[in-house]
């Protein structure tokens, strides 16, 4: 008979070095250490970068549910790629990589239900004769999120990955597909027709 | 909030504003968290020969020396493992390769003696007897400007 086997549990040990916690580790340090199994490590980088994917995600599809789960699929495809993930790019640009591809999959698979024009019309947000301020800046971020649902998906992803969560153009590149001088046009497009849409609110 | 703004740039600021983590958002890192610990699969296992006279063995799990061999490799100043990978052949460790992130002005040759023996140190500590037929192979990987392991 096989002896059992030797269990060892290390005590304590959370991979912590120094004084600063896990969570005041940089992405790299992070990184190494959920390659190497450290699901604390791995648990730190979803709480420092799962929060603006998530709100990435609700911006370009337009539904918390849509967003809960592009997010949550992203980030458990990032735990099972660590391996491959060499570092051509910042963790941030690769965590929005993957959230964007999966929010692209949803977005396909999505079937399109026909609105008749007056429902169309009643679901565009109007611009409030009188409200308070508070209600009046939730009006207008809604009616941003409305006139997103509009755009191309490319323009409002490198619209809301530019605007919202400032990268870089060379970093929404990497993460939509797509070259820098075409990030430009997107935006281009992008903020002019937002800007059209938004008018109202003037 | 500047009333003199475009509806456009006014909607952005708030939007940027917004709180990023929703309400729902503890479930979804707990749902992250739960799927990401139940897909662990359970590491190969590895044939410890016990020092006594009727050749009696244990096993100990690869994951267990994974775990073991990065805590004492973060104790050596200057270093960081980026990846441990062990090689089994029959239930034995023969090899074990450390990637490390070094800090950027170590010596590494230096460094690399350091935390084969390091490595080593906790290879016998784990396997006994069969930690001498292991091959410790140490490469650094990546040089960081800070200290790797923070």
């Amino acid at each position: 008979m096989r002896p059992p086997p030797v269990r060892v549990r290390p005590r304590g040990h959370k991979g912590q070095v120094g004084a600063g916690g896990i969570e005041q580790r940089s992405d790299g340090a992070l990184l190494r250490a959920a390659r190497l199994g450290d699901t604390d490590a791995f648990g730190a980088v979803v709480e420092r970068h799962g929060p603006g994917m998530r709100r990435y995600a609700r911006f370009i599809l337009g539904d918390e549910e849509d967003a809960a789960d592009a997010t949550q699929e992203a980030l458990v495809s990032a735990w099972r790629g660590l391996g491959t993930f060499r570092g051509e790019s910042s963790l941030r640009t690769w965590l929005f990589t993957l959230v964007s591809r999966r929010a692209a999959d949803l977005q396909r698979r999505r079937r399109p239900v026909p609105v008749p024009e007056e429902q169309l019309a009643q679901r565009l947000p109007t611009v409030p004769d009188t409200a308070s301020g508070s209600a009046l800046e939730a009006d207008l971020v809604e009616a941003l999120r409305s006139a997103l649902q509009d755009l191309p998906w490319r323009q409002r992803a490198c619209w809301v990955l530019r605007e919202l969560e400032g990268l870089s153009y060379d970093e929404i590149a990497a993460t939509v597909g797509v070259t820098s001088g075409q990030v430009r046009g997107y935006l281009h497009r992008g903020r002019a027709t937002l800007a059209e849409r938004m008018e109202p609110w003037r | 909030m500047n009333d003199a703004m475009h509806p456009l740039d006014r909607a952005a600021d708030l939007a940027r504003r917004e709180p990023v983590d929703p309400a729902d958002w503890e479930q979804t890192a707990a749902g992250v968290m739960r799927r990401i610990r139940a897909s662990i699969r359970p590491g190969r296992r590895l044939l410890v020969p016990l020092p006594d006279d009727r050749g009696s063995a244990t096993f100990v799990n690869e994951r267990v020396v994974v775990v073991l061999l990065r805590r004492a490799l973060l104790a050596v100043d200057g270093a960081a493992p980026a990846d441990i990978r062990l090689e089994v052949v029959d239930d034995r460790c023969t090899a074990v390769d450390v990637e490390l992130a070094a800090a950027y002005g170590t010596d590494l040759q230096v460094l690399g003696a350091r935390c084969r023996a390091v490595a080593a140190e906790a290879l016998a500590v784990l396997l006994l007897g069969a930690a001498d037929a292991v091959d410790v192979r140490v490469s650094v990987v990546d040089v960081t400007l800070d200290d790797p392991r923070l």
